[in-house]
């Protein structure tokens, strides 16, 4: 069975209908631009997608997992992230997008392109939608997380957009312990902006993760992530701390994980609250 | 700061004690001593294939009767195995299930 059916009812219909209405009245107008292509796109790939094939999960949407795809697997990933609450600007909201196709090149090794990375901001001068960058990652398995062993992984990723570069290189660790498993992800990453890409500036980021695993199909945990920006690449500026849990399901072709972060430091130019969706399925 | 390093040492000691030998015990360790590469290569399988998707889980903690009607073929299918890895870890599943009967 798969996403577009459900309990032996063809879900297709309804999910159209759905995708049109929110697209079209639901909305207010001003919204229309974040929504407009955003519904219909996504429903088109899930109609498109097999029934009963495997799917790669994600059990925390805001750190990666040793976990490679098999050789020849295709998946496709609809991220959503949302960020609010900003102390030094109460009308600040933003909405990322991002298409992402998945392949496994290998049964170690797989890539990924980020067909299109875009926003929508609102701040109190301003509201926005426009196109970020796009992207291609990959990711090398070092070593498969298993009972026996410790999984390693290395994660490069080059970004490319309107007045904006970025390279991110990640180690990737995961420890599996029967149904606990114990995530650590390490983030290094320069940011070149500007016209000339002349503001340029690095972070270093620290990612923790624990998650438990009731049942193969679902996955719950908590996780801490730890930023640390330097602007110009020269001195060090706040660090800012965010947790919060996450949930992730796991079905026939499709999955889902979800996760609020609250930032826990007192950074009034960092949001509150952000809340990040995936949704991945397997072609 | 000294209140979390002791309560990571906690943790890391109460994870430490977890014996995840018994999540998919190694061939040398079950009572079977025929087709021994054939359970390798089960076992090899049930740690590497299973675990693309979500954790190896404990093999024990299903019956016979569930692998065999509820999980395993549905799991063969999804994961597209050959018909030789099907057999090897269908075999490996057999003889885990098998041994912690004699165990028991």
């Amino acid at each position: 069975m798969g996403l577009t059916s459900f309990m032996g009812v063809d879900m297709i219909p309804l999910l159209l209908i759905l995708s049109l209405s929110i697209n079209k009245s639901w909305r207010p107008q001003r919204r229309q631009s974040v929504f407009q292509y955003f519904f219909p796109i996504f429903f088109l790939v899930l109609v498109a997608i097999p029934k009963d094939a495997a799917a790669s999960s994600r059990s925390t949407p805001w750190l990666y997992q040793p976990r490679t795809m098999t050789k020849g697997e295709v998946e496709y990933e609809q991220w959503v992230t949302w960020k609010t609450n900003k102390k030094s600007d109460s009308r600040f909201e933003e909405f990322r997008f991002r298409h992402e196709i998945e392949w496994g090149v290998t049964d170690a090794f797989q890539l990924a392109f980020y067909v299109a990375d875009w926003r929508h901001k609102r701040t109190s001068t301003e509201e926005h939608t426009y196109f970020h960058d796009i992207a291609v990652e990959a990711i090398y398995q070092l070593q498969a997380p298993n009972p026996d062993q410790l999984g390693m992984a290395l994660y490069g990723e080059v970004k490319y957009g309107s007045e904006f570069f970025e390279l991110e290189g990640k180690l990737l660790f995961e420890k599996e312990l029967d149904q606990i498993n114990l995530l650590y992800n390490f983030t290094i990453e320069a940011e070149w902006e500007g016209q000339d890409f002349d503001e340029d500036k690095g972070k270093i980021e620290n990612a923790f993760a624990i998650t438990y695993q009731p049942t193969p199909a679902l996955t719950i945990g908590a996780q801490a992530i730890w930023e640390i920006e330097f602007p110009d690449w020269s001195e060090q500026a706040d660090d800012v701390v965010s947790i919060g849990p996450s949930i992730s399901y796991l079905s026939d072709g499709w999955w889902i994980s979800v996760a609020p972060l609250f930032q826990v430091t007192n950074i009034d130019t960092e949001p509150d609250l952000q809340i990040r969706l995936l949704i991945g399925v397997d072609f | 700061m000294c209140k979390i390093l002791i309560t990571l040492a906690l943790f890391f000691m109460f994870v430490g004690c977890m014996d995840v030998t018994k999540v998919a015990p190694k061939v040398n360790t079950l009572k079977t001593r025929t087709n021994i590469a054939m359970l390798e290569l089960g076992r090899d399988v049930y740690i590497n294939r299973c675990t693309k998707c979500h954790n190896a889980v404990r093999i024990t903690r299903y019956s016979q009767k569930q692998w065999d009607n509820e999980i395993m073929e549905e799991m063969i299918f999804k994961s597209k195995l050959t018909h030789e890895q099907s057999i090897a870890v269908t075999a490996y599943v057999r003889a885990v299930l098998e041994n912690s009967l004699i165990e028991n």
